[in-house]
């Protein structure tokens, strides 16, 4: 039972009312104006952890994404380079065939020296930075040029070769000679493993280290994003390159020259098989980044789907609301007004 | 019957009407006083004539006692809420300028991520540098926020001892009065009023239970039984604390000597502002303090370098990429589990986790980070000890330090259970599992204050239609005494006209 109502209570009703109403027109405000929770630690609650983890996972894939589109620019530079080398070594492979039937060996000779200075040139290829065929050595060309050391180590390796033979001429070299000379002699060390006992191959041509590089591009995914330029098919083929553009042909007795030439077409067709095999392992890279660039897609768009789930709001609702708080807030005013002329002191007789 | 009765019977009535009609005045005058009550005007027939013995007041004992309890619960919820929304400034309130450890962590993780994928980019070192200062700096401030709670709350213990010495001091003066005023009969609802206003005031400040005496004396104890007025008030003190740390114990409130805030102590204060302001002080923020130190701790242990000569049995490991101030100690033992670490709880390593100055662009090397070695050069490092991890050092492709470095921000840590945000967790999901402690606490806190004051005005509504002043209930009263008054004055006038006629009668 309501016996009485103080005058101060029946005053301050509105009143009250109209500060509580105008705090939830300001929150409801700003979620109608940007579609979120207007406070989402006091609305959530023990979910704003759960709310904060989905917000940086999503934070994460997308820079997931752009950091994969770094590892993508640098597996199409690397292609690029690996189908210039390949394309390359087939026009070599054509020009030997046919010295071998017309014996010219100077257009050869030529055409070797241009090819291997675009072999090391594209080898020193660099993407966002880095030497591609650099392995984690990437901060250093790995390929040294042809005129330098690698030039004066093979024809010191030449010179010692004429000087072993009675008479120090180099058309006294026995084809036999020049096969062991080629592939297990002086000259094969200029081109062995670096890891093989003489090898003189990091020393004269390449900085290249022989890890190859790799990037994590999904979480517990890795792939191989590069080639070391100490790769063995990088070798015979800078080889073969050599053994033609280095060694003075033109003085060898003929046969010697047939072997010279032989050992070189044999390099060069090892050498398109191992570019080849390394473009299949860049090339499945390419595919797995595809593939993992779009799942990842999918999974930002899930995650943050489910944080618009929890501190989003229906923009239907917030306007119904805003609409609700409006009509209640303009009734209070009303009623403010229509209070304040009630009073008994109204009606008495002055 | 006679003339003289009658004019007697009239007077009484006018001045009966003008004590009721003063009386009327003042409960107008009144209304606009929230403590005030209804005065009434005890009328009483002696010898036949009615007369304003009293002046009596409407009250209502049981509203009073329950508004004085909403008004405990509403000053320690809202104190705890005041102190949470500020706790929650640490965590951030949108997305893109979200400062919480949580979000910090994850951004370091990302820019971890753009290097390791560009390990060769002095650009990317920089940036996971910088993302890592930022985290370092996030957490320090963090801590600062919550010492600054804990200092606040602590001025506000002050604040209110001093209150209720002051109110109390009031109370004194005001008691005594009633006390006297109702042994000699005069009007003391004023003092009443004032009373009771005074124990509305001290209700806010600490929970409190009132008894009533012998002449209208009260006596006040807090909520846990402990006096603090009997005749006279007992003192209640407490010694401010002038800046707050994380291992800093705030002082304890004493009434007369008894600690009424110490933990266990047995007269620990319930409600009101007092005990909000302890819990926060001495429970909530240091709470929050214990799990951004757990954080640091788990930070620290995740980029620690380990001695990579593969010394036996255990290698050697000192702080890398973050550091307790500079100390190389990585704050954590190794558990039972093979490769599970307890983190160490030290109050306020939030305080001071920084970043080493080695990987500094500034003051040292940011490719440290992906070489590893962060702490070689500090004068206190082993110089035995081989703490780098790129097997030739310099190349610039090498990334699995990297990468191990983010796998390590997901590697399970056992926490410390006393820090309350779960024990068995990654530094990240650590991290945001204390956001939602938070959170939770939030929107606790926030939930009963605004249902504690929801209490607290429906008790005052209650009390205040119980013994407040309406205004047309006054108005018409005094309508009724008006015409009391007109009619008693008519008398009066007639029987002054009677005389007149008797007496010109007689002459």
């Amino acid at each position: 039972m309501l016996s009485a109502v103080s005058t101060s209570t029946l005053f301050a009703g509105p009143r009250n009312a109209v500060t509580t109403l105008q705090a939830k027109l300001s929150e409801a405000e700003t979620e109608q104006s940007t579609g979120m929770l207007a406070d989402p630690i006091k609305s959530l609650g023990s979910q704003i952890g759960l709310d904060e983890t989905l917000r940086s996972q999503a934070a994460s894939l997308a820079n997931m994404q752009s950091a994969n589109n770094i590892v993508d620019t640098t597996l199409t530079v690397s292609q690029n380079a690996l189908s210039s080398v390949s394309s390359d070594a087939q026009t070599f492979l054509n020009s030997i065939v046919s010295a071998q039937n017309t014996g010219d060996v100077r257009t050869l000779q030529t055409q070797a020296k241009s090819l291997l200075d675009s072999f090391t040139s594209t080898l020193n290829t660099v993407s966002a930075g880095a030497y591609v065929f650099g392995g984690t050595n990437s901060s250093v060309a790995p390929m040294a040029n042809y005129s330098g050391a690698p030039q004066t180590a093979t024809a010191a390796a030449f010179t010692n070769l004429v000087n072993q033979q009675t008479p120090p001429q180099a058309s006294s070299i026995s084809s036999a000679d020049m096969t062991s000379f080629l592939s297990s002699g002086a000259f094969a060390n200029l081109f062995a493993d670096p890891l093989q006992a003489g090898s003189t191959w990091t020393a004269n041509w390449s900085q290249a280290s022989s890890t190859g590089t790799s990037a994590v591009i999904s979480q517990g995914q890795t792939v191989p994003t590069g080639v070391s330029a100490n790769e063995k098919a990088f070798r015979q083929l800078a080889s073969a390159y050599t053994s033609i553009a280095g060694l003075d042909l033109t003085s060898l007795n003929s046969s010697t020259q047939q072997t010279v030439l032989t050992s070189a077409l044999e390099q060069v067709g090892y050498a398109m098989q191992g570019i080849s095999d390394m473009q299949t392992t860049l090339g499945l890279s390419q595919s797995q980044l595809t593939k993992t660039n779009s799942a990842l897609q999918t999974q930002a768009s899930t995650v943050n789907n489910m944080v618009s789930q929890l501190d989003g709001i229906d923009p239907y609702q917030a306007a119904t609301a805003l609409t609700d708080l409006t009509t209640q807030l303009e009734t209070a005013y009303s009623l403010t007004n229509q209070i304040s002329k009630l009073g008994l002191v109204n009606y008495l007789p002055a | 019957m006679n003339l003289s009765t009658a004019l007697y019977g009239a007077m009484a009535g006018v001045s009966v009407a003008s004590a009721q009609i003063s009386v009327v005045s003042r409960n107008i005058a009144n209304q606009s006083n929230p403590n005030a009550t209804r005065k009434i005007a005890n009328v009483v027939t002696a010898n036949q004539l009615p007369a304003v013995a009293s002046i009596s007041q409407a009250s209502n004992g049981a509203l009073l006692t329950s508004l004085l309890s909403a008004n405990s619960n509403q000053a320690q919820q809202s104190a705890v809420s005041n102190a949470l929304t500020q706790l929650q400034g640490t965590l951030g309130t949108s997305s893109s300028d979200s400062t919480s450890p949580s979000a910090l962590i994850g951004q370091l993780s990302d820019a971890l991520q753009t290097y390791a994928d560009a390990p060769q980019s002095s650009a990317s070192a920089q940036a996971a540098v910088q993302a890592a200062t930022n985290l370092a700096n996030g957490l320090n401030s963090a801590s600062t926020a919550v010492q600054n709670v804990r200092k606040q709350a602590d001025a506000g213990i002050a604040n209110s001892v001093n209150t209720i010495n002051n109110i109390l001091g009031q109370f004194t003066q005001v008691n005594q009065s009633i006390v006297q005023g109702t042994a000699s009969g005069t009007d003391i609802t004023d003092a009443l009023d004032q009373r009771n206003s005074l124990l509305q005031q001290l209700s806010k400040q600490i929970g409190i239970t009132t008894v009533k005496g012998t002449n209208n004396d009260v006596k006040i104890y807090t909520d846990s039984g402990l006096t603090l007025f009997d005749q006279s008030p007992m003192t209640v003190t407490f010694q401010q604390t002038p800046a707050f740390t994380a291992s800093t114990q705030g002082n304890a409130v004493y009434v007369d000597g008894v600690p009424v805030t110490a933990s266990g102590s047995p007269y620990s204060v319930q409600s009101g502002a007092l005990a909000g302001l302890i819990s926060v002080r001495d429970n909530l923020a240091p709470t929050y303090q214990s799990q951004l130190d757990q954080i640091a701790g788990g930070l620290i242990t995740d980029f620690q370098e380990t001695d990579q000569s593969g010394a036996q049995p255990a290698p050697a490991v000192q702080a890398g990429l973050f550091t307790n101030g500079g100390s190389l100690t990585v704050p954590s033992t190794p558990t039972a589990t093979p490769g599970l670490a307890a983190i160490t709880l030290i109050p306020g390593l939030a305080a001071n986790i920084k970043v080493s100055p080695y990987v500094n662009p500034t003051t040292g090397n940011p490719a440290l980070l992906r070489d590893g070695g962060i702490s070689s050069n500090d004068p206190s490092s082993d110089p035995t000890g081989v703490y780098t991890y790129n097997p030739s050092p310099g190349q610039t492709g090498y990334s699995d330090r990297l990468n191990q470095l983010i796998s390590n921000l997901s590697q399970t840590l056992a926490f410390d259970p006393n820090a309350g945000a779960g024990t068995q967790a990654s530094a990240t999901d650590y991290a945001s599992s204390s956001a939602s402690w938070l959170g939770n606490q939030v929107s606790q806190a926030s939930n009963a204050a605004s249902y504690s004051t929801a209490v607290q005005s429906a008790a005052s509504t209650a009390l205040s239609n119980a013994t407040g002043v309406n205004l047309d209930t006054e108005l018409s009263n005094m309508l009724a005494l008006e015409q009391s008054y007109q009619a008693s004055a008519k008398l009066l006038s007639t029987v002054n006209t009677l005389y007149t006629s008797l007496f010109s009668a007689v002459q």
